[in-house]
Formats: structure tokens, C-alpha cells, sequence
């Protein structure tokens, strides 16, 4: 390796813990140092440059127009631009709002008097602003999923993300079906596995904030959740929790889930 | 064959003198889930399993082809090794094996895996496994339960593919029939727990025997039945049960017989060492039959869905004369969505 | 070619060095790499046949299938046509002259050459379907006077896009192969040669050639085959005469991995070269 790889890790709006579950890579920490060099991570030290990065690691949604500006000049000194996290890839729980009244949301937040003075646009993932050249998932990331990235654009490959439901990694761990067997809401047959169906782990259900699986069956899982006594606006609040800005949530949504559930309203641009 | 009766109560005298000499797994609990795993004491295994019908979540395909396994390690110079390592770390086991408490299905179930993995180019990381290991089979005298549909699927008596058959003969006794001399050791090696066989012993066993016979009853007829699959091609009860189908692929992972594998790459962080894992892959996931330019050979859920059968019903009997399924109900039990293979099939042939 | 002895020997996933000898862009995103096994032995030992592939390994990223290129009747040295589309091949494309890749083969059931002897030969390729039929071209200019008639047509997207397009072209000059180019699309306005899909190119063959001693040979993007077959049996060549080679995703090539499997046979094993008679009753093969 010539010269080490320049990496930026840089946070929008969310909660941070996709950098601070970085920053928790202790035992890796010092090895990953050793293959590259970290120029900006403004969570985690001083002395920070604003690119050029080999690497840049985006946390977050864009909110305002003012993030949309600087992703878009953060994009411009990145030769990878890697979206880091549910609200980076999928919008995560703030995007729920897109799918509510947007002046209620705001009286709510932020009083009658002052909605006006907040300049809140939809919530959007990254991808909606820049080119994203790569997802890691998870909320927080998966901090594993990250290190095995820079490695493999070390190595000269791009990972390749399990395509498959958190179903697969259940089984491989031989976990009981808490879905089928004890009528748990787990949203694991329609989420992208990587996470080593962590909360079924537990006993905990799948609760989706890895994003929809390729052709996810959203029809099917719904129609099973009616079946195990799900209402309606548990049924949303299951599939909308980290994933409102998924392509396969959003069309489930609108095109077949409004007919149920009739508080969904999407804010358009 | 020279069997040999072993009491009840003394099955776990066996299993902990097994434990000496081998590594032991037999069916236990983890998390309220029957299952095969490694125990070093009788005092682990759930023999309520063996005898109160239940069958462990994944069958003993967990053994020889579990869901991760390294293929090889390699190291790293520069991004390519000159030399990759010689298989080295495949057989993590040091030790010889035994399973015990495997049901017939499922020793059919392990038979299918070992002809497809020994075909062909033989695959050394599957059988050094199955070669190192000693399986004493348990057998059943009756259904285990709503969802075995062995009989139909002629997997309740396997010829061969275990070491040891254990059949209960009365409540108290069991007797133990080898089919290997793996299986002939086992008894020869633990003496004071085989007794001799008396002539009452064997009547019980002939008892037993037509018992289970008498016992099985075949659910739908298999002869023709690659012929129905096949035909019924262009029927519309795939897409039917496509419509109910999550494809979360459960049934592919806890399926006896089902052996698709993906490959790949773990790399350690300092880029020196890394190795090459198999993974468990599933047909009904929607990249199987993806091709480098994004041509996909099965596009539609429906064609995903059809091929598990036609693979299992069709193309494995004409292929290797037997179905890719034992009718261990596994993918019954487990299906998240209901989905009953027998209804599928039955469907298939008219009969439902 | 390859004996049940030599299956024996090769132990699951073992692979062998192989020094990268020459590195060539053969149009955008294709290169050309040719390799040489650094064990020399095994390099006498690598026997293959036209049809037949290779699976490469690069350590830390994974493996892949690769069409072998180069001839047997030129030995020595193995070479390949590689497309770039994914992980594993931008990785490879990162890889310099001189370097070293593992590599484990040949796997498949090639073109039995010997078996052609005396025929008409029609050689339909499209896009990344010439560098397998590369070979075939190349072990019939090598052995000429054993094979009668041959045409070879060509197809690529455009101009740009046609791989090996002078070895193509002076292959015609020497009169060695009667070849006729054919791309969808002429972006430059300059090209000399046919313009339209190559299956438009097969009927005027049917006055040339002695159709029950004929076999076709086709490979080439999924969508092509259907018309291909459509027009070769217009020309009245025997369906176990239309030879194809046909493409899967394989991960261990040895018959065990499941994915290459369709209609009970294995690409991997009975393929990737089939007759149209063998697989025409096979659902969703093409």
C-alpha cells in the first residue's frame, strides 16, 4: 500500500451512536489505525481536515437545506461515500414524520408561535441528496459491517451484503421462532440479515432497523402479523420505525397499507 | 450382525463412557429448542426428545454442513497469497464423533447429503466430517408427530447410513444393532453395558418391528410423483402458495436434505490471515440464480418457489434415485407462514 | 480430456499459482489476462477443452468462473476474456502483470473437438459469448484441414463493445474462417461490417452448407439462444447438432454448491456445453 487511505467519518441528523459504536471498536481500533489514516471524525478528536477523503462515512438524515448544501460539497472530496446507519440509508425513526401531517408534527414539536422560524424539509436519506456508493446497516451500524468494509476496499473488493432475511442467521443459531412459536411481532422475514439476528438472540423481536431484505414480503408478514392480533397502527408503527425512506417500505405503504390505514399521509417534496 | 440388548437406564451409562472417547452429540435443549449439540455428560441430554416425539430443530446436516465452515485458511501477502494453505483447520474436531439419538428419517436425511457430497468431485471438508463420525440411530415404532410424513417418503427404515440401531423392545429394554464396524466397535468397546441377546429378546424385536409397520401409514402415494411435479409446470397452485410464501427461506435451513451453499471471505483486520467460509444458501432467496450482468435465471417468486420442488422431487430422483426429502416435517413445524408441504404435493397429484 | 484420475487428484478447492503473463483491454470494461501455472508440471498436467472454465481465487475477496479463451493446441500458457461487473473482477482488474492468482480447474464438460472432425461448422456468438468460442476458433485454425466449412457470426452491442475484433477481422483475411461481424448498434457511422442482430445473418448460410452434416455452435447473452435455435433449425440442423454453452452461478464447481443445478444436471458438471436436443425439454435453463 502506497500511501494510506484518507478516511472521514462525519454525522447529520441522528442520534451519533453509529460513530460512537465505531469509536467501540476498541480491541480493532489500533489495527484499523494502523491500515488507514483517520483525517476527520470531529466525535472523536481535534485537528480535523475537511477532506479529501478516500473514505467518507456518513451518519444521519438530511433535514434542513443547509445539511443538503454541505453533503453536497462533502460528496465533491470523496472519492467512496459510504451511508453509515438507518437514518444515513433509510431515513431511521425521524423519517416516520414524512408520513404525518407536517404542520401538526411541527406544532407539536415545536409550538404554534414558532413553526414558522424552523426550517424543516422532509426527512431524507443521503441517497436522496448525493450518490451513495455504498450502505453499511444497522441502528447503531454494525460496527463489524464497517471494519469489514475498509478492509475489503483495502484488499481491492467491495463486501458484498447478505441479501437474505435475519430468518437465515435465526436458524443458523438454531434461536426458537418467537414469530411463529410464541405470536411475537418480529419483523424478521422481511429485514436484511447481517446483524446475526441479534435481538431474536434474546428473545427480543426483529424490529427491522437493518431495512427491507431484497423483495421483501411485506404483503404476506402483514397479513400474518393481522392474523397473531396486530392492529393497524401497530402494523405501521412496526414497518415505519427505522425504514420510512425504503423503497419497498414506501411503496407498501402508499400503494397497499393506506387502504388500512388512513392517517398515512405522505409529504411530497 | 452381532446384536446385543442395552437396558434403559443404562443409556446414559453409554453416553458418558462415550464421552471419554469421542465427541458426543446427542439431542439437548437450548433455549427451549430441541437440538443437537455437544455434551459432555449424560446429564445434558434431554432423552424426552428421543422417546416423547420431537425432533430437534436442525437436524444433524448441523454436524457436517453447518450454517458457517471454514473451507480453508490462507494468508496474505499483497493482496495474493502465493500459495493458499492446504485445508488445514476443515475438521475442527480432533476427535472422533458420535451422534446419538439420530431418527431414521434423518439418517436417510444425512445418506442424501453424503451421496451428493461424495459424487462427482468429492468434497473433503463434508466428508472427513462424516467419515470421523459414529451415528447411533434411535428408531421409531410410530409417526413422532402430526407433521412426520416419513412413510410416505420411505425414510423410516434406512439400510444403512448408521453405526448403531437402538430399538426399543420393551419399556425397559433397547436392543442395539450394528451396521458397520464402526458400529460393531461401539458395542465390542463398552461390554459391560451389552448383554447377550436371549431368545425372548428376539421376539420382542420381531414384536417391535411389525409394530412399527403396523404403525406407519403412508399419507399419498410417491410413485409418479416426479411425473406430476414435472407436469404441473404451468399449474396454478405455485402461484397459490407463492401468495402465502414469506421466502425467509426457514425451510430451506432446518430441511434434511436441502445442501446449497454460498462462499465466503473473512479477513482478519491487521490483512494478513483470512480464510474461506461455506454459508448456507437458500433457493428461495432472490440472488440464487443471479448471474455476473444481473441476468436472473429465476426471476419471479413463483419460479423460486416451484424449483425447491422440482429440485426435490424431480430432478434429485432422476438424477440420484431418491427425493430431496425424508418427510421429516421439519419445514412443516417451522414455516412461518403455515405453509404444509404435503398440501402442496397432494395438490400437485389431485388427492386434496 | 480430463480423465476420472485427474478428478481424483484435485482435492476439494485446492488451487494452484498462476503467474499473470500479459494484461490487455479488450474494449471498455474487458481485459484479456493470460497466465501461466507457476508449477511447471502442472502446467503440462492443466488439459482442458474448448467450453471449459476456471475458477479464480484472490485471498480476502472470494472466487469466481471464468471461460477460458486460449486453445489446448497452444500450450503452455492459458488465457481469458473478462468482463468487469462486480466485486470480485474489479479486484482482479486491479492485478499487474507479473502478479500471482490462484486458480482451480478446468471444471465442465467442453466441446468435443475430435468429434467435429469433417463437419460444416456455424460458430454464432454474441457479446462475452466470444471468448469461450474464441477457443473454438482457434483450435479449428490450429487443425484446419480436420474441419470443413466454418463460418463464425459475431454480434456485439456496437463497435466498441465487439471483443477480439482484429483477430476477427485478419482471421477472414487469411480465409482461415468465413466471418461475418454484426453489431446492434453503429454509433461511429464507420463500420464496415453488417449492422443488426446476428441471428439475421444465419439464413444465407443455408444455401452453403450441408445441413445433416452440420453442428452449430452458440454462446452468448441469455436472451439470444431462443432466436438463435429459431433460425439454425430453419436451416434443418439436427437439434443434437446445435451445441450451446450455457451460463449459471456456481460457487464450488464440483457438483455440490446447488446453484448451477437445473432439470436434474448440473451445469457445473454436465455443462456449461449442451445440445439443443439434450436441454430442450429443460424449463427455465434458458
Amino acid at each position: 500500500m502506497a500511501s494510506k487511505p484518507q478516511i472521514g467519518i462525519v454525522g447529520f441528523t441522528g442520534c451519533a451512536g453509529c460513530q460512537l459504536s465505531i469509536l467501540d471498536l476498541e480491541n480493532e481500533l489500533l489495527d484499523l489505525l494502523g491500515l488507514v489514516d483517520i483525517i476527520d471524525f470531529r466525535m472523536a478528536m481535534s485537528g480535523n481536515k475537511k477532506g479529501p477523503y478516500d473514505i467518507l462515512f456518513v451518519e444521519g438524515s438530511i433535514v434542513n437545506k443547509h445539511q443538503e448544501e454541505e453533503l453536497k460539497e462533502l460528496r465533491e472530496k470523496a472519492k467512496v461515500l459510504v451511508a453509515i446507519g438507518s437514518c444515513a440509508s433509510f431515513g431511521g425513526p425521524q423519517a416516520i414524520r414524512n408520513y404525518r401531517d407536517n404542520k401538526k408534527t411541527k406544532i407539536a414539536q415545536y409550538g404554534k408561535d414558532n413553526i414558522d422560524k424552523v426550517e424543516v424539509i422532509k426527512v431524507k436519506p443521503i441517497n436522496k441528496v448525493v450518490k451513495v456508493d455504498h450502505y453499511l446497516l444497522e441502528c447503531p451500524v454494525n460496527k463489524y459491517e464497517f471494519l469489514d468494509f475498509v478492509k475489503y476496499y483495502l484488499v481491492g473488493g467491495t463486501p458484498t451484503l447478505p441479501n437474505y432475511p435475519v430468518c437465515q442467521q435465526c436458524k443458523a443459531k438454531g434461536n426458537r421462532c418467537i414469530f411463529l412459536e410464541d405470536g411475537i411481532m418480529c419483523m424478521g422475514p422481511v429485514i436484511q440479515a447481517g446483524c446475526d439476528a441479534l435481538c431474536p438472540s434474546y428473545g427480543m423481536p426483529c424490529d427491522g432497523c437493518r431495512g427491507s431484505t431484497l423483495e421483501a414480503a411485506y404483503d404476506q408478514q402483514v397479513q400474518l402479523m393481522i392474523e397473531k392480533g396486530a392492529s393497524v397502527e401497530d402494523i405501521t408503527r412496526y414497518i415505519l420505525k427505522y425504514n420510512g425512506e425504503d423503497k419497498q417500505v414506501h411503496e407498501f405503504l402508499m400503494e397497499k397499507w393506506k387502504e388500512q390505514d388512513k392517517k398515512l399521509v405522505y409529504q411530497e417534496d | 450382525m452381532l446384536s446385543k440388548i442395552i437396558s434403559r437406564q443404562d443409556l446414559p451409562k453409554l453416553i458418558d463412557a462415550l464421552t471419554n472417547d469421542f465427541l458426543v452429540i446427542a439431542p439437548t435443549y437450548d433455549k427451549k429448542v430441541p437440538t443437537f449439540s455437544e455434551v459432555e455428560s449424560s446429564s445434558e441430554v434431554e432423552f424426552d426428545i428421543l422417546f416423547n416425539e420431537k425432533l430437534p430443530m436442525l437436524p444433524p446436516k448441523k454436524v457436517f454442513l453447518p450454517a458457517k465452515q471454514t473451507v480453508f485458511k490462507y494468508n496474505l501477502i499483497k493482496g495474493v497469497t502465493d500459495s493458499c494453505d492446504e485445508i488445514s483447520d476443515a475438521v475442527t474436531h480432533n476427535k472422533n464423533v458420535v451422534i446419538f439419538g439420530v431418527s431414521p428419517c434423518d439418517v436417510s436425511g444425512v445418506g442424501v447429503l453424503e451421496r451428493i457430497f461424495r459424487d462427482n468431485y468429492s468434497d473433503d471438508v463434508f466428508l472427513r466430517l462424516h467419515d470421523k463420525t459414529t451415528i447411533i440411530s434411535v428408531n421409531c415404532l410410530d409417526h413422532c408427530y402430526e407433521n412426520c410424513f416419513c412413510e410416505t417418503m420411505s425414510s423410516n427404515d434406512p439400510k444403512s447410513g448408521y453405526d448403531v440401531m437402538l430399538t426399543e423392545i420393551s419399556k425397559s429394554k433397547l436392543i442395539a444393532v450394528p451396521n458397520s464396524d464402526k458400529g460393531k466397535k461401539i458395542l465390542r468397546d463398552y461390554p459391560e453395558l451389552f448383554s447377550q441377546i436371549s431368545e425372548k429378546d428376539s421376539e420382542a424385536y420381531i414384536d417391535a418391528l411389525n409394530l412399527k409397520n403396523k404403525n406407519f401409514k403412508t399419507e399419498f402415494l410417491v410413485e409418479g410423483l416426479a411425473s406430476h411435479v414435472e407436469d404441473s409446470f404451468e399449474s396454478e397452485i405455485w402461484k397459490e402458495f407463492t401468495e402465502k410464501c414469506l421466502f425467509c427461506g426457514s425451510c430451506t435451513f432446518v430441511c434434511p436434505t436441502c445442501y446449497c451453499y454460498t462462499v465466503k471471505e473473512i479477513v482478519s483486520v491487521d490483512l494478513k490471515d483470512g480464510e474461506r467460509q461455506r454459508e448456507w444458501d437458500s433457493c428461495y432467496f432472490p440472488e440464487f440464480a443471479l448471474v455476473a450482468g444481473d441476468h436472473n435465471f429465476r426471476e419471479t417468486k413463483e419460479q423460486r418457489f416451484r424449483y425447491r420442488y422440482l429440485h426435490k422431487f424431480v430432478d434429485l430422483p432422476r438424477r440420484y434415485n431418491f427425493e430431496g426429502c425424508v418427510g421429516c416435517g421439519r419445514c412443516v413445524t417451522y414455516c412461518p407462514a403455515n405453509i404444509d408441504v404435503r398440501d402442496v404435493l397432494k395438490k400437485i397429484i389431485g388427492v386434496m | 480430456m480430463t480423465a476420472s484420475k485427474d478428478k481424483e487428484e484435485i482435492s476439494t478447492y485446492k488451487t494452484q499459482p498462476a503467474e499473470i503473463l500479459a494484461i490487455r483491454d479488450l474494449t471498455d470494461d474487458t481485459r484479456y489476462f493470460k497466465l501461466r501455472c507457476k508449477d511447471i508440471t502442472m502446467n503440462k498436467d492443466f488439459q482442458y477443452r474448448p467450453g471449459q472454465f476456471v475458477i479464480f481465487s484472490l485471498p480476502g475477496v472470494g472466487e469466481a468462473t471464468f471461460s477460458l479463451s486460449s486453445t489446448p493446441t497452444r500450450r503452455d500458457f492459458i488465457e481469458f476474456g473478462i468482463r468487469k461487473v462486480g466485486s470480485f473482477t474489479e479486484a482482479l482488474f486491479k492485478l499487474k502483470k507479473g502478479d500471482t492468482i490462484d486458480i482451480r480447474g478446468p471444471y465442465g464438460d467442453g466441446f468435443e473437438m475430435e468429434d467435429l472432425r469433417g463437419r460444416d461448422l456455424i460458430i454464432v456468438s454474441g457479446g462475452l459469448g466470444a471468448v469461450p468460442l474464441r477457443s473454438v476458433l482457434l483450435y479449428i485454425e490450429d487443425r484446419r484441414e480436420e474441419y470443413n466449412k466454418v463460418f463464425f457470426l459475431n454480434g456485439a452491442r456496437s463497435p466498441k463493445d465487439m471483443l477480439y475484433k482484429r483477430d476477427f477481422i485478419a482471421m477472414n483475411q487469411r480465409q482461415i474462417i468465413d466471418t461475418h461481424l454484426a453489431v446492434d448498434e453503429d454509433d461511429t457511422g464507420e463500420w464496415p461490417y453488417n449492422v443488426g442482430f446476428v441471428t439475421q445473418l444465419i439464413p444465407k448460410l443455408g444455401e452453403l452448407i450441408d445441413s445433416e452434416n452440420t453442428t452449430a455452435i452458440i454462446c452468448g447473452p441469455p436472451i439470444m439462444y431462443k432466436f438463435v435455435i429459431q433460425e439454425l433449425l430453419k436451416l434443418n440442423i439436427p437439434k443434437d447438432q446445435i451445441l450451446m454453452t450455457l451460463e449459471r452461478r456456481m460457487k464450488c464447481g464440483q457438483g455440490h454448491c446447488g446453484h448451477c443445478a437445473v432439470g436434474g444436471r448440473y451445469t457445473c458438471l454436465e455443462g456449461p456445453v449442451f445440445t439443443y436436443y439434450d436441454v430442450q425439454h429443460i424449463k427455465e435453463l434458458i
